[in-house]
């Protein structure tokens, strides 16, 4: 069991700087994902963990205890790789047993060390098989067994379900979590998939070119994203954001936009109106999520509102694109919705599912 | 139209409109069609396949019981050649030195070449260098090959004996003296095909996925544990293909013996294809000669089916 | 898969052989020999020329680096006095078997070519040459032939058959260090074995006295790889002995003149260490000793007294006979010929080319740059050279190979012998005993 502490890391390959200054703290036992488009850092960030990458500066802490100049093995982190990088000589029992056989334990510990991971990730009928006689998910878990013979206090994978098909990748990711449970070795997971993201992590730390974006649950990522790009990264379909201006008039926040003015309660969004003025004259962007949107066909003078474009029916939902002047919103509406494209119609949404980004791409509301 | 009728007209138009025989003729053109472009590539070589190879070949095993055959008429003889080769004391002498030169070249350059791959592999820079430098000896002049050696190895004035006279220690004479001649031979050729065989090993390396390093260095391996466990198995088809060609172009030493000691000292270096070829040029004993390259063809083969079995079968699976 | 490209790589390798064979044999010679076959019958009427507009083809190995130029000045004399033109092609020494080979199993061989001792009889015997007996024998080369020497001549006949004439005979000459000899206390240059010993005994004594350590007293090559057998043989020819009977049926390779004479060659560098073991010095790397001032004698081709004196060497030298035996010495060496092919197709424009090559005239041009000695005795090549007409002298004691089909073969296992006695490792019986049983083997192949 382990805490991991990562102080102003740095990475950079020639002029390339690819991570950036990034500090964050992983709790004892606590499963946290990286998330972030690829080439985010996000992978090297794991990679400077297990010790595969060389760290340019800033300090690594497993158990309060620097690691930056420790050999991987030493490190006690397991690692799982995106294609499992299992040994493709070996039979699935020498593949388990590698890391004990190279540590020199003796072979009655190995062999009952070994049967143990087989037994735990269900794979004693395929401890003779060699890797490519195996499926994609079996192939998984004996890539996890591996990692876990050798009881290390972190694990670190790398994109682990991303070779695995849509209904594998689910069951997959469910047996991973509970594996976690059983276990409760401190883990860090990294993948693209905002859906893994939220499933998994108790805390997501999002990147982007190599910057920290927010670190948070995966309910406030989603609910209050710490500027444009989580906004745009967390969800499907993303968060409108639609251009305009604020000022305070009569005690009400008052959002400008092209052709519409709207009143919101500041408080309800959590701002004060210090931070309102701070962000006049500026072009700041109004964020509120598709399904946080009701659309009506009576429209009034100085509404939001706008055409239907298009129409989105994924089963469960009907989503509609709706052109407000240049930009585009996209409202969640039920299935069976009667709407149809060249309609006007407005747009109506509450104060406490708005999100106001400043000029700078940031939240206003400073306490995300 | 009722509900039958319907049905009916559903199954005219279910119909096979191509009887059996027109099926199949219009598919085995189709197929034909397909192969004219393969043939019109494969054609040429085939053709030069033949001329080239075959031909030669079987010619080969037909003038091995002969006498005679290339200036002369030939004269069959049955077996007599292939008797004479079997009792032929400098053709064993030759066939021991090559066996000893065969195994000491390709185990001394294939361990210096794995070793050198793997150290450039591990380590990026300078690595363009010493693919330049190692390839150098391929790539210079016999000429100037021969102006290297002689450096090397001149008895006065060669760089070797001047350390080992300023070391206090017996000058070496390089070719005129067993086994230091073949030995000679051997440490020449390793050096012309080091480069070669580190860029062949060096590209098996690379083509290793790194995460099958990373996860072995994850796992504890040191380096020599990983490029024994890890590396070395990866390459094992690589390997099996390289003991193949190496065995067969091995046993064709022949240059450095004709250009440096021809045979000597005292048959210390006479190869089998030296052997070959003093019968059938200088000699003109034509049978003898091809009763031989036949025999060395077969020990090839079988050698080749034994480094296939040994090495092969395990990379099978 | 795998297996089978290899062993098809391995078939490529084995067929090489052949291939070299069958490539050569079908390139090299163009269709211009079959028009210039018709313009030769047309041209008979032209009294002066009948063989106007014909080409040959000519194989020559060269003597010389400039060998190619010099054909290119001499020539066109010879086409301009018949009208034959010729397409000379070099050799190289170091291919020459297995491209004569090549071009003899062809239907277009070289129509004249060069031919030495060991490749006469073995090509010729095979049907490559035509025999000369018949030609020169004829009214047109009668005042010729009587400048040949039997002995020459007799030395490239094989049961009656003569597959090439003579054009060059080759001696060996004994360079010495006049001025070490001087400083040692030795007068004249030794004239037989006992002598060359003890000369060069007092001369390493002397250089050593001087500091001079590592001056050695004689070298000649004893080895396969530097022809041996080329060097030594006179020694066997000065004792009256020989490695083959007179009727050359029988290998004497065991008899007591060729293993005395082994043991004289073995006892200089196993007994009394006058000349360095086999391997340290090849022919080249031991003439850049003499050249040194670090060897006091060394045998050699005469064509050395020519670059000798080019390069002005530091210290007075001379040239003498190799030593002789009991007050016998011999000149041994080989012969080179002009070679007819027997498929050619201008067997007669050939034979008036090999007239032209084998004239006196053009005898001391071509000897005058490369220094071996003419066949005929009316063809002076020393150029007032004294010491090159001293060694043309030497013919008069020549005693040089006789040609023989297996003679390749046979002084190939004489020189194994020598090696393997030289190099102090068997006994000279030893060696020769398996000489004796190669050359046996050798002889009663078909």
């Amino acid at each position: 069991m382990a805490e991991v502490i990562i102080r102003k890391l740095t990475k950079t390959f020639g002029d390339n700087t690819v991570v950036k200054s990034v500090s964050l703290k992983v709790e004892d036992g606590e499963f946290l994902v990286l998330l972030g488009p690829s080439g985010c850092g996000k992978s090297t960030i794991l990679r400077l963990i297990a010790g595969l990458e060389d760290v340019t500066s800033g300090e690594i802490l497993i158990n309060g205890e620097i690691v930056n100049f420790v050999n991987p093995v030493d490190r006690n982190a397991a690692f799982v790789f995106q294609n499992y990088a299992l040994y493709p000589h070996m039979t699935v029992r020498k593949n388990i047993a590698f890391p004990l056989e190279t540590a020199k334990l003796p072979k009655e510990e190995v062999l009952k060390t070994v049967n143990e991971a087989g037994r735990i990730l269900e794979l004693e009928q395929l401890m003779d098989r060699l890797p490519s006689q195996l499926s994609g998910g079996q192939r998984q878990r004996v890539a996890l067994a591996r990692a876990i013979v050798r009881k290390p206090v972190v694990f670190l994978m790398d994109e682990p379900l991303s070779n695995l098909d849509a209904q594998l990748r689910q069951q997959t990711r469910i047996e991973l979590m509970e594996l976690h449970q059983r276990l409760g070795i401190t883990t860090i997971y990294v993948t693209h998939d905002q859906i893994e993201a939220m499933t998994m992590g108790k805390r997501i730390v999002i990147l982007k070119d190599g910057e920290l974006q927010q670190i948070d649950t995966p309910t406030r990522t989603y609910e209050k994203p710490a500027n444009t790009f989580v906004a745009r990264f967390m969800g499907a379909p993303p968060m409108n954001l639609i251009k305009g201006e604020i000022s305070l008039v009569s005690g009400q926040l008052e959002f400008k936009g092209d052709g519409f003015t709207s009143s919101l309660d500041y408080l309800k969004m959590g701002l004060t109106p210090e931070l309102i003025l701070s962000h006049k004259n500026e072009t700041v962007s109004l964020g509120v999520r598709p399904e946080h949107i009701e659309i009506s066909s009576d429209v009034l003078a100085g509404e939001l509102s706008g055409v239907v474009k298009f129409l989105e029916p994924t089963g469960a939902d009907l989503f509609v694109n709706v052109a407000i002047g240049e930009e585009t919103a996209v409202v969640r509406c039920q299935p069976k919705a009667k709407i149809q494209i060249g309609t006007k119609v407005s747009l109506k949404f509450s104060s406490e599912n708005v999100q106001l980004f400043g000029a700078d791409s940031w939240n206003i509301n400073t306490t995300c | 139209m009722s509900q039958i009728d319907q049905n009916k007209v559903l199954i005219d138009w279910q119909e096979l409109s191509l009887t059996d025989e027109e099926f199949r003729r219009a598919r085995s053109r189709y197929k034909l069609r397909g192969l004219i472009p393969v043939m019109g590539f494969l054609g040429p070589f085939l053709l030069l396949w033949s001329v080239f190879l075959a031909i030669p070949m079987l010619w080969s095993i037909w003038l091995s019981f002969n006498t005679g055959g290339l200036i002369d008429e030939a004269k069959f003889v049955g077996f007599d050649n292939w008797s004479r080769m079997l009792s032929n004391d400098e053709l064993v002498r030759s066939l021991k030195n090559t066996a000893i030169y065969v195994v000491i070249a390709i185990l001394t350059v294939f361990s210096l070449a794995l070793t050198i791959a793997g150290l450039l592999n591990s380590n990026k820079r300078g690595q363009n260098f010493f693919k330049v430098a190692l390839y150098f000896p391929l790539l210079v002049p016999p000429i100037m090959a021969g102006m290297i050696f002689f450096f090397l190895t001149h008895y006065d004035m060669g760089i070797i004996n001047l350390v080992l006279q300023a070391t206090n220690h017996e000058k070496l004479n390089f070719l005129g003296d067993n086994p230091n001649a073949l030995l000679t031979i051997v440490s020449l050729e390793v050096w012309r095909g080091l480069g070669f065989w580190v860029l062949f090993f060096l590209a098996g390396l690379q083509s290793i996925p790194s995460d099958l390093i990373d996860a072995a260095k994850i796992d504890g391996a040191g380096s020599v544990r990983r490029f024994r466990k890890i590396s070395l198995p990866t390459l094992r088809p690589l390997l099996l293909f390289a003991v193949i060609i190496a065995l067969i172009f091995n046993f064709q030493l022949f240059d450095s013996v004709q250009v440096l000691t021809k045979g000597g000292p005292v048959l210390g270096t006479t190869s089998v294809v030296w052997f070959i070829y003093k019968r059938l040029f200088a000699f003109q004993d034509i049978g003898l000669a091809y009763a031989t390259s036949v025999g060395l063809l077969i020990v090839v083969v079988v050698l080749t089916v034994a480094a296939y079995g040994f090495l092969g079968k395990r990379s099978e699976n | 898969m795998k297996s089978k490209n290899s062993s098809r790589l391995l078939l490529a390798f084995l067929g090489a052989t052949a291939l070299v064979v069958a490539a050569c044999g079908s390139s090299g010679e163009s269709s211009t020999t079959e028009t210039a076959a018709v313009t030769a019958d047309t041209a008979v009427a032209v009294d002066a020329k009948p063989f106007d507009g014909v080409t040959l083809t000519f194989g020559k190995a060269p003597h010389g680096e400039d060998e190619k130029a010099n054909w290119e000045k001499w020539l066109p004399a010879f086409t301009e006095k018949t009208g034959i033109k010729v397409e000379l092609t070099q050799v190289p020494w170091d291919q020459l078997e297995a491209l004569y080979t090549a071009s003899f199993a062809s239907d277009t061989p070289y129509d004249v070519s060069y031919q030495t001792s060991t490749h006469l009889t073995l090509f010729g015997e095979r049907g490559a040459f035509e025999d000369m007996t018949p030609r020169i024998n004829g009214e047109d080369f009668a005042s010729d032939l009587q400048n040949f020497p039997a002995g020459v001549l007799g030395a490239s006949t094989y049961n009656g058959k003569l597959y090439g004439l003579p054009f060059v005979v080759g001696t060996i000459a004994m360079y010495a260090n006049l001025d070490m000899m001087k400083s040692a206390g030795v007068a004249t240059v030794p004239t037989t074995e006992e002598e060359l010993v003890a000369a060069s005994k007092a001369i390493m004594a002397d250089q050593k006295s001087k500091g001079n350590k590592d001056v050695l007293g004689f070298y000649t090559p004893r080895t396969v790889a530097d022809y041996g057998w080329y060097f030594t043989l006179a020694s066997v020819h000065n004792r009256g002995g020989d490695f083959l009977s007179a009727d050359g049926k029988t290998a004497m390779m065991d008899s007591k003149e060729v293993k005395d004479s082994a043991q004289v060659a073995v006892d200089m560098i196993c007994k009394d260490k006058v000349q360095p073991a086999n391997g340290l010095y090849n022919r080249e790397a031991a003439i850049e000793l003499f050249k040194a001032g670090k060897l006091a004698f060394i045998l050699d081709e005469p064509s050395r007294v020519k670059t000798f004196k080019e390069a002005a060497l530091p210290f007075a030298w001379d040239i003498g006979m190799p030593v002789g035996y009991n007050g016998k010495a011999t000149q041994f060496a080989t012969t080179g010929h002009w070679a007819v092919a027997a498929k050619s197709k201008n067997a007669d424009a050939a034979w008036e080319f090999v007239k032209w090559l084998s004239s006196a005239e053009f005898n001391a041009t071509y000897n005058q740059r490369y220094a071996f000695v003419p066949a005929r005795l009316d063809a002076d090549a020393s150029g007032g050279d004294e010491m090159l007409a001293r060694n043309a002298s030497w013919v008069s004691v020549w005693d040089g190979l006789k040609t023989s089909p297996k003679v390749s073969q046979l002084l190939d296992e004489y020189a194994k012998a020598l090696e393997a006695a030289t190099s102090c490792k068997t006994s000279v019986d030893d060696a020769f005993a398996s000489a004796q049983k190669g050359a046996t083997e050798a002889l009663a192949q078909g």
